[in-house]
């Protein structure tokens, strides 16, 4: 937010030519680039809270798999076969 | 590539080198470094903060070069309207509220355009001061260009990238709007 006031007396204060040098820093900016656009030299398994997290996901995969696998094979036990139902 | 006077004139060339090569974005950099600092000093009237706002704006053009396209406006233009965004944004995101002080002269300009009489009646500065105040930031960003930083239409079509007479019309459309709040008050 802003607001305009008057200036009524003093002339308006221009920034030197060396003050505006001081905020000048090429290498500054492109090693924010670099941060911005560069993949982590560290593998994201190398990194410990990512590695737990990836093994979380990992460990969730296998158990819902597994659940799957159970529910289905139970489905095919309790489902007669077609030999059945035409004998019975 | 060798970079020669010739090429360091050109800003396309030196566009197209920093597509290729982001490093070549410190040519630009170098270019045009003073400029955007001191518009956006002229906006924000504080060293430190313009030095910050400039190196974002930068930050954020080396990061979006390979969007520029040649319009056919030069390319500070662009480099100015990604400078005057981080502006905007940074009056948005500031809680307390920002003085920025505009010269007496420049103020009875914009009573003159407006056709106001008493022109050196102080009450009647403060009465235009608040309705710059209530102005909306696209708005006051306008009169700002045009008023407080001296640009041409010229400079402020090729700013918004429009004709020089949409950007008359523009200018013109806020200082009526200013000249009808004037007579409802």
């Amino acid at each position: 937010m802003r607001t305009y006031k008057v200036n009524r007396a003093k002339t308006p204060k221009v920034p030197s030519k060396e003050s505006i040098e001081k905020y000048k820093d090429f290498s500054a900016l492109s090693h924010e680039y670099d941060k911005m656009v560069k993949r982590p030299k560290v593998p994201l398994y190398r990194d410990k809270k990512m590695f737990l997290v990836l093994l979380l996901i990992a460990l969730v995969a296998i158990l819902l798999s597994q659940i799957g696998d159970e529910e289905s094979a139970e489905q095919d036990q309790d489902e007669p076969t077609s030999t059945e139902q035409v004998g019975g | 590539m060798k970079v020669t006077p010739e090429i360091y004139k050109d800003d396309q060339q030196l566009v197209l080198l920093a597509q290729k090569d982001r490093s070549a974005f410190g040519l630009l950099y170098e270019k045009y470094f003073e400029r955007i600092y001191l518009f956006i000093y002229k906006r924000v009237q504080d060293e430190a903060k313009a030095g910050d706002i400039c190196q974002e704006a930068m930050l954020k053009a080396m990061f979006n070069i390979d969007k520029y396209e040649n319009r056919g406006a030069p390319f500070s233009a662009w480099l100015y309207r990604i400078a005057s965004n981080e502006v905007n944004l940074f009056f948005r995101k500031s809680k307390k509220m920002i003085s920025v002080e505009i010269q007496e002269k420049d103020l009875k300009e914009i009573m003159s355009e407006i056709s106001l009489q008493k022109i050196e009646d102080i009450d009647e500065q403060e009465k235009l001061i608040k309705a710059l105040n209530s102005l909306n930031p696209e708005h006051s960003e306008i009169i700002d260009l045009r008023f407080f930083m001296r640009y041409s239409f010229k400079e402020i079509a090729e700013f918004y990238n429009i004709t020089e007479a949409n950007a008359k019309m523009r200018v013109y459309r806020i200082l009526d709007r200013l000249k009808k709040g004037w007579k409802t008050k």
